[in-house]
């Protein structure tokens, strides 16, 4: 059950992406995530007039902070809540771990408000920081002082002040560390149902009739149309009407004829560039430089784990770089789908802090905080900033392409285009925009488009015959070969719906 | 004011499944035999809508907060029912609204055991209206899920870093007779879906519905026939 299904069945659904399209709005689907450090920062510094509760400060409706405590915590009178992170933590750090820790620096139990750790939304790991939560500045001060002293499993806790920076250098320092990708946004359309489900005709319109009837009476025991609830789709249904309902009970749907994939990349295309899926190309390019700087013991075996991984995955540059590209890398972990046969990257994939070092390396979860910030401070702020624009520009591709699908699938092409030129200047236009990543993120654009357009996407016989429950995994695999090729699917069950 | 800390001994927890008793003696079969009907053998009716103790997703999130700070952590359990179709299992979910299912299930009472707790959910949402009453023979307990915070993501594992969740949710298979009726709340819909459509869809069905043709792959369905 995914939170953004428990929305929708809330009456909480998602936005519909009208209005023109801006470079901000597309960053904001990515800000717009679990917690955004920003709203955070000014909900907490805010005087609020009221007593408020530590889980509003923390933007997202259901991201609500945990206590780690369960008696409620001290009342904070004047309602003003002083936060830090603390860094440095293992992935096996406990809540308890760290409220000991704090307690055993002679903090006041009263000016201790809440803490919430960061998480790996995929998998529930801990991201190695947590923001604490306390009731006074001096609090705030004394822990600065005194909780690193208070090493935590052998690592001296670090407290950084609460800011965007702070937030940011964390979240690069633990995606250096995560074994998996923290896919955050789970986009529903994705969503892929009812292949071969069976209605059990009951619910409110379950019983209004016959199966002839029904199909015309509104939601007809289709499941599909309730997949994609498009102005074009309902269209559609009405003119299967006649044909299904003579067909009932054994009904075969067209949608699954001629499933087209590009639903299903639209909602995975921004997962992907999380997921640190792909292209090989950018990636070498790019670690040269950062290589020596961040981990130089990693650059000797750095070719052996990625000439396997590039011969194999050749197919996949259409996909926007990884945002984290570089950091799997440096954390010689392999992409994701590396494969497994390769070397040592087995060993160093495993997710253990116990594992002793690899051919020097230190194991997954060491935690490099400490040995990544003089490299982060130091000289390479330009290469963060590189990477602060790449990620961005990787952002505004994924997030258009995903637009782009969106649109076209209603049959609106021209704004589908709007959106990918759109992108594309954005792209081209921005600092880096003559780096080779962001080149490839303006192929994979226009491949895009040029798909799109060559696809007769508004017409409507490619645009209601989709499969979109059956093709998750191959449209995933082919998409990385190509965007507009993938066409016919020698398999594509019809659904069989049968009502009770 | 008490200015004092808890008391902090054990930084982790103690077993996977920390409240449940230990059972180290009993050995469970080797394999376990499960009788499966085809659907139609089972008739469905409606009864009244059954709204939703929360209106929203912030307000759900919001209560479990609150009676977190009381009661502790959440227990529920969650039911999966399975019936067959052409010899493939089909697991009954609850559609709600478009694009949700879940599994007939809820919130535990405090002290409530799940086995008469999930009787009891079982009762409220599916149970029939006309005075007879359901027979729902719990099986096995399937799996344990466990909400780290007070938002939507679920694991079937407590995370390395947390000691206190927030809910645990418990997957009992539940044995149906071979002939039943049951009776569907308005506001849901009742869909069997086969193991086909869940398997590896978690994008669809979420990852814990998803996951159960992997779980369920350990009990040997018998495909009984209509009569």
């Amino acid at each position: 059950m995914t939170e953004l299904d428990e929305a929708v069945l809330l009456g909480e659904a998602t936005d519909q992406h009208d209005g023109p399209i801006d470079e901000n709005e597309l960053l904001d689907e990515k800000v717009l995530k679990e917690e955004d450090p920003d709203d955070l920062y000014e909900e907490a510094i805010a005087p609020t007039s009221h007593q408020e509760e530590p889980a509003k400060l923390v933007d997202s409706p259901v991201a609500v902070t945990a206590p780690v405590v369960a008696t409620k915590p001290a009342a904070a009178p004047e309602g003003r809540k002083y936060c830090c992170y603390i860094g440095n933590l293992l992935w096996y750090t406990t809540d308890a771990d760290l409220l000991k820790a704090i307690a055993s620096t002679g903090l006041s139990r009263s000016q201790f408000a809440d803490m919430k750790f960061f998480e790996n939304r995929t998998n529930g790991q801990s991201k190695g920081y947590a923001l604490l939560v306390l009731n006074s500045d001096a609090a705030v001060k004394q822990i600065m002082e005194t909780l690193p002293s208070k090493p935590i499993h052998g690592q001296s806790p670090t407290v950084l002040a609460y800011n965007k920076t702070n937030q940011a250098k964390l979240e690069e320092v633990q995606a250096k560390n995560q074994t998996r990708p923290d896919v955050k946004k789970k986009t529903f359309e994705d969503g892929c149902v009812n292949m071969g489900t069976i209605r059990i005709g009951t619910g409110s319109q379950g019983r209004s009739g016959s199966t002839s009837t029904s199909g015309r009476s509104g939601p007809p025991p289709l499941m599909m149309q309730q997949v994609r609830p498009t102005p074009l789709m309902s269209q559609q249904m009405t003119q299967q009407v006649p044909q299904m309902s003579n067909q009932i009970p054994q009904m075969r749907l067209q949608i699954n004829g001629q499933p087209v994939p590009m639903v299903n990349q639209r909602a995975q295309i921004p997962q992907q560039g999380l997921m640190g899926t792909a292209p090989m190309g950018g990636i070498t390019q790019q670690m040269q430089p950062q290589q020596p700087m961040m981990m130089p013991q990693q650059t000797q075996i750095r070719p052996a784990m990625m000439q396997p991984t590039m011969g194999v995955q050749p197919m996949m540059n259409m996909a926007a770089p990884p945002p984290m590209a570089n950091q799997f890398a440096n954390s010689s972990r392999p992409p994701q789908i590396a494969p497994m046969g390769v070397g040592v990257q087995p060993l160093m994939q495993m997710n253990t802090a116990m594992r002793p070092p690899v051919n020097g390396l230190p194991p997954v979860h060491v935690n490099p905080q400490m040995q990544m910030f003089p490299g982060i401070q130091g000289p390479s702020l330009s290469e963060a900033e590189f990477e602060d624009v790449m990620n961005r520009n990787q952002t505004v591709s994924s997030s258009a392409i995903a637009r782009a699908i969106t649109d076209a699938s209603v049959g609106d092409v021209k704004g589908a285009s709007e959106t990918l030129l759109t992108a594309i200047a954005l792209i081209k236009n921005s600092r880096i925009g003559h780096d080779e990543r962001c080149r490839q993120l303006i192929y994979g654009l226009e491949h895009t488009l040029k798909g799109l357009e060559s696809k007769g996407y508004s017409s409507r016989s490619s645009k209601s015959h989709r499969d979109r429950s059956r093709s998750r995994e191959r449209d995933r695999k082919r998409r990385r070969r190509s965007r507009t090729r993938s066409r016919s699917y020698s398999r594509s069950p019809s659904p069989r719906r049968r009502r009770y | 004011m008490d200015d004092s800390w808890p008391k902090i001994d054990r930084t982790t927890i103690a077993a996977s499944v920390p409240e449940s008793p230990m059972n180290f003696d009993e050995k469970p079969p080797f394999n376990r035999t499960i009788n499966v009907y085809p659907l139609t053998n089972y008739t469905f009716g409606t009864k009244d809508a059954q709204a939703e103790k929360d209106k929203s997703v912030p307000e759900r999130f919001k209560r479990m907060k609150d009676e977190y700070e009381v009661v502790g952590m959440r227990r529920s359990v969650e039911a999966v029912l399975i019936v067959h179709e052409h010899s493939l299992p089909h697991i009954l979910l609850l559609q709600i609204g478009t694009t949700f299912y879940k599994l007939p299930g809820g919130e535990l009472e405090i002290g409530e055991d799940e086995i008469s707790g999930v009787t009891r959910l079982l009762n409220d949402t599916l149970g029939r209206t006309d005075g007879e009453s359901n027979e729902w023979t719990i099986e096995d307990e399937i799996g344990n899920w466990w909400r780290p915070n007070f938002d939507p993501p679920r694991y079937p594992y407590i995370p390395a870093h947390v000691t206190k969740p927030k809910e645990h949710t418990k997957l009992l298979l539940v044995q149906l007779p071979a002939k039943s009726t049951f009776c569907v709340p308005k506001n849901f819909k009742l869909v069997a879906a086969p193991l086909f459509e869940l398997y590896d869809n978690a994008a669809a069905y979420g990852p814990l519905i998803s996951s159960l043709p992997t779980t369920l792959s350990r009990f040997n369905f018998i495909f009984n026939d209509s009569n």
